[in-house]
């Protein structure tokens, strides 16, 4: 039976402190009270009857929730408390059977010991296997002056004039965004997320999941300047009167007409790879390093210097080609690029097990994230298992 | 010595966590002890079974462990920190009916107010209340898992380790008792509308 807008006759009973009370802890002295009334009242069985379908959508309780980080550590610490015991019984049959040594055995017992009073505590049981997680989608901010539109899809902007620009938004209609003159502008994209912009000269740029780039609405004075956090792939328009400058953390880059990827994330040492033509780097008080195709320069944040030396750019730029590929790459670099990519969180810090496990080859950068984990698990000689959110690596 | 993998209980893991975490918290714990509880809830499940299929029902047997658990870790806490209890206060159920200490159980009622005007859904959430503050905690208990969790009778009377009569007759047996004064009141009331 389809329900009722509520009226007046059925909030009355909601209203009921019987009628809750019954509904929360029915007992046979509130079924026979109830059955009383409406056999006295039999117009109102209607009501009554609407009024007990809704009572479940209506009232509900608050309940506590465990964030999902804790949630995910908690299952960790499950996880290493049995693994430590799987263990332990293995140590234990050889000593029985041995009787190796009573140091040894001291030692296990230790061990066991410290292993089931502070499960997970203690690095040093750190076991063969990465967790991740997946994280809350968030939104893609396209802030100009004091305005910010959001966007749920991937978007493509396009400087259009000075005053406008127009946006595309995946599974969305194009929208026209009014702009200050000279206003600045940043677009935030945020991990699990891409875009690309055309700049107001022309200038194409792709941006990679986790990245903010801040740029004018036209370009005025003598020079072209952007600035970056993230990653970034960039044809410039040639323009040999204005330089086109890319600020990144530490340094800039002075570009003269090219294509080159930057790679600029906190916490990871920034890095540019030259595609087509030239660019130069510049770090505060040192001489500027020049650049030519096909070389990479690694960014040092402690000596504020450049390292360069040859790479297949291929390697550093199919991301914006929707794929990546890798060459005998440690498998906790390419989680930090699929965490970025599909907003995941692996703790990556405590991997020492991983040391020495690598990748080669290529993962397509699927929607579907259990593809791009099989595949990954094919070209590093790993398992995988997902449980919900949770993502578990394990070595094979 | 039998024992469940891991990977074999990490979806029913999952699946649970959030209930027996609220129940833990209703219960008056911290998130602390109740995730301790639970992580030695679900460690003992592993190490005492070869597989899942032994256990009947699940949810109740979790629910379960997971009281016991709790209260026996009140018992020790209250023992350790030297609180005068009486020697013979070693059972769960006296924990439970210590007046002095009892085990509370609180729930907090939200009202969905989308399907109703505003002012009506405050108004029942305030009657909500009132019922809920008139009952035991006990009987909220029983509100949890019957009404929240959609345990039935049966399996509350094991959790709770009372008899399923009980479970239902935790319910009039006191509220006749609590309502006596206000119901003779309501009453007058409900005949006058």
């Amino acid at each position: 039976m389809r329900k009722r807008p509520i009226n007046t006759g059925i909030t009355r009973f909601l209203k009921d402190e019987r009628f809750i009370e019954w509904k929360l802890l029915p007992s046979a002295e509130l079924d026979k009270y109830w059955k009383d009334i409406l056999q006295r009242n039999p117009k109102k069985r209607e009501d009554f009857e609407q009024a007990e379908r809704y009572f479940r959508d209506i009232i509900q309780f608050s309940l506590p929730v465990l964030p999902q980080e804790k949630k995910l550590e908690a299952m960790k610490c499950l996880k290493q408390s049995l693994r430590a015991r799987n263990r332990r019984r293995v140590i234990l049959r050889n000593v029985s059977v041995a009787v190796a040594s009573v140091a040894l055995f001291i030692a296990s017992l230790f061990y066991f010991q410290h292993a089931t009073d502070k499960p997970g505590g203690e690095p040093a049981f750190h076991d063969n296997y990465i967790v991740g997680n997946e994280l809350d989608s968030e939104n893609i901010l396209f802030i100009s002056g004091n305005k910010t539109a959001t966007f749920q899809g991937n978007v493509d902007i396009k400087m259009q004039d000075d005053k406008t620009a127009r946006v595309k938004s995946e599974r969305a209609k194009e929208v026209e965004i009014s702009m200050e003159e000279h206003a600045m502008n940043k677009l935030i994209v945020p991990h699990g997320k891409r875009s690309e912009v055309v700049l107001a000269d022309g200038t194409h740029v792709w941006l990679n999941s986790g990245s903010t780039l801040e740029f004018p609405s036209t370009f005025s004075g003598d020079k072209r300047e952007v600035s970056l956090t993230g990653e970034m792939y960039v044809e410039v328009a040639s323009d040999s009167k204005k330089r086109f400058v890319v600020h990144a953390s530490g340094y800039d880059i002075n570009v003269h007409g090219t294509k080159f990827n930057v790679s600029a994330y906190s916490g990871v040492p920034s890095h540019v790879v030259l595609v087509e033509g030239s660019v130069g780097l510049q770090a505060e008080e040192t001489r500027e390093v020049i650049l030519s195709p096909n070389e990479q320069a690694i960014y040092s944040t402690t000596t504020g210097t450049f390292e360069t030396r040859e790479v297949d750019v291929l390697a550093y730029t199919s991301w914006k080609e929707g794929y990546l590929t890798f060459d005998d790459t440690p498998v906790t670099e390419v989680l930090k690029q699929i965490e970025r990519y599909y907003n995941l969180s692996f703790n990556l810090d405590d991997t020492v097990s991983f040391k020495g496990v690598t990748c080669t080859g290529k993962i397509i950068l699927s929607e579907n994230l259990d593809n791009v984990m099989t595949t990954l698990s094919l070209i590093s000689g790993t398992e995988y298992e997902r449980e919900n959110r949770a993502i578990y690596i394990y070595k094979k | 010595m039998p024992s469940i993998k891991f990977s074999h209980i990490a979806s029913t893991y999952n699946k649970y966590l959030d209930s027996l975490y609220a129940y833990a918290l209703h219960l008056g714990f911290d998130e602390e002890s109740a995730m301790d509880a639970i992580h030695d809830l679900f460690y003992k499940l592993c190490t005492k079974h070869a597989s899942l299929d032994e256990i009947q029902n699940l949810k109740f047997y979790l629910f379960r462990s997971l009281r016991n658990r709790l209260i026996d870790h009140k018992r020790s806490t209250r023992e350790f920190t030297g609180s005068s209890i009486p020697i013979h206060a070693h059972s769960r159920l006296q924990v439970e009916n210590d007046s002095a200490n009892p085990l509370p159980f609180h729930l907090n009622v939200t009202v969905e107010d989308e399907l109703i005007q505003k002012e009506d859904a405050e108004e029942i959430r305030q009657k909500v209340e009132n019922v809920l503050n008139r009952l035991t905690d006990r009987q909220r208990e029983v509100i949890y898992l019957h009404y929240i969790q959609e345990c039935s009778y049966e399996e509350i009377s094991k959790i709770m380790q009372i008899s399923v009569a009980a479970s239902r007759n935790l319910v009039s047996k006191s509220i006749v008792k609590l309502r006596a004064a206000s119901l003779t009141m309501a009453l007058f009331l409900l005949v006058i509308t």
